[in-house]
């Protein structure tokens, strides 16, 4: 059943056992985990990948990540760490979405990426987000590794419309 | 009242709150403009929450926070960092650690983000941060002059979500 108002919002049953409603969260996927890991120059390392079934075409999906860093090059030089996000679909395979940049500074630190974004889902399916990280010279750690810090996430709300 | 949907979702009052699985039933905000200032390697309580009662046992709770910190400058060539967690105040859990905060050089940082929580009964829950350093040297939270030089607003941002 839906319930239409006089301004042709639907609340409607939706997928997934939900309720979707225009611009209101329709389901939430929580990811969170210790991560540890560590990355060269050489290649991206995977760090975290959640996956949600959108109920909708075109609902938006809201991804919210943060994940610790460290990076000790040398004190003096660059120290550097990037975060990026991947999402496949049932209409894309393995596009960057989101890209943080050079995180870091001229001496030996420890910080972490923190980050919102909105990624359009065009068709209902199995959307899987996956969070990736890399150096800018040596060695970056993620997580736990060097740093300690646990609870780390990567979630996803479907936003309804 | 309640509007059951052929996927038997059920949208429902409860306690004065609309509520359904995922949407998000209410939010508890906590401003916190006091100071801490802890030289020591053991956590301190820095502020806590308003409590919050869930509408429903099973519901999840988004718990966020930001604090704007600093190590008071310990010096050039040596770390400099700080550390925080969020604590379940009813049961003790810890529910987030920052682990290391800050560079092997003078630095002003930040702490934000989130923990997901679902404790399992209606409460009243409330939670804390605390704030402790590295060195045993000064670490402040918040403050405004020759601290952190913020607006000395830090929160705790607490939402619940249908299950």
């Amino acid at each position: 059943m839906g319930i239409v108002f006089s301004n042709t919002s639907l609340l409607s049953g939706s997928g997934n056992n939900s309720i979707n409603l225009n611009n209101q969260i329709v389901q939430f996927v929580d990811n969170t985990a210790t991560v540890n890991a560590s990355a060269t120059t050489a290649a991206w390392v995977n760090l975290l990948s959640t996956t949600i079934t959108t109920s909708k075409n075109n609902n938006r999906v809201l991804v919210e990540y943060m994940c610790n860093h460290r990076n000790d090059f040398t004190q003096g030089n660059w120290s550097l760490t990037y975060h990026r996000m991947l999402v496949s679909g049932p209409n894309i395979s393995n596009a960057q979405i989101m890209y943080s940049g050079h995180m870091g500074s001229a001496s030996l630190n420890i910080g972490y990426y923190e980050r919102q974004f909105l990624y359009t889902a065009s068709l209902v399916g199995t959307y899987t987000f996956t969070a990736q990280g890399l150096a800018f010279q040596g060695t970056s750690t993620f997580g736990t590794n060097n740093s300690g810090s646990t609870n780390h996430y990567l979630r996803l709300y479907e936003i309804g419309s | 009242m309640a509007v059951y949907f052929n996927n038997n979702v059920i949208l429902q009052q409860i306690n004065n709150k609309l509520h359904a699985p995922g949407i998000v039933i209410q939010t508890v905000n906590t401003l916190n403009t006091a100071a801490l200032q802890n030289a020591t390697t053991t956590p301190a309580d820095y502020f806590t929450s308003n409590s919050i009662t869930m509408t429903k046992s099973t519901n999840r709770l988004i718990i966020e926070w930001h604090v704007d910190l600093r190590t008071n400058d310990w010096g050039d060539g040596v770390w400099n960092l700080a550390y925080m967690d969020l604590i379940h105040v009813q049961s003790g859990a810890q529910l987030a650690y920052t682990g290391y905060i800050g560079e092997y050089t003078n630095n002003i940082k930040h702490s934000h983000r989130s923990a997901v929580h679902t404790p399992g009964s209606v409460g009243p829950h409330s939670y804390k941060l605390r704030g402790w350093s590295y060195s045993a040297l000064n670490t402040s939270f918040n403050g405004t002059g020759g601290w952190v030089g913020n607006d000395n607003q830090s929160y705790i941002r607490i939402t619940e979500i249908g299950a």
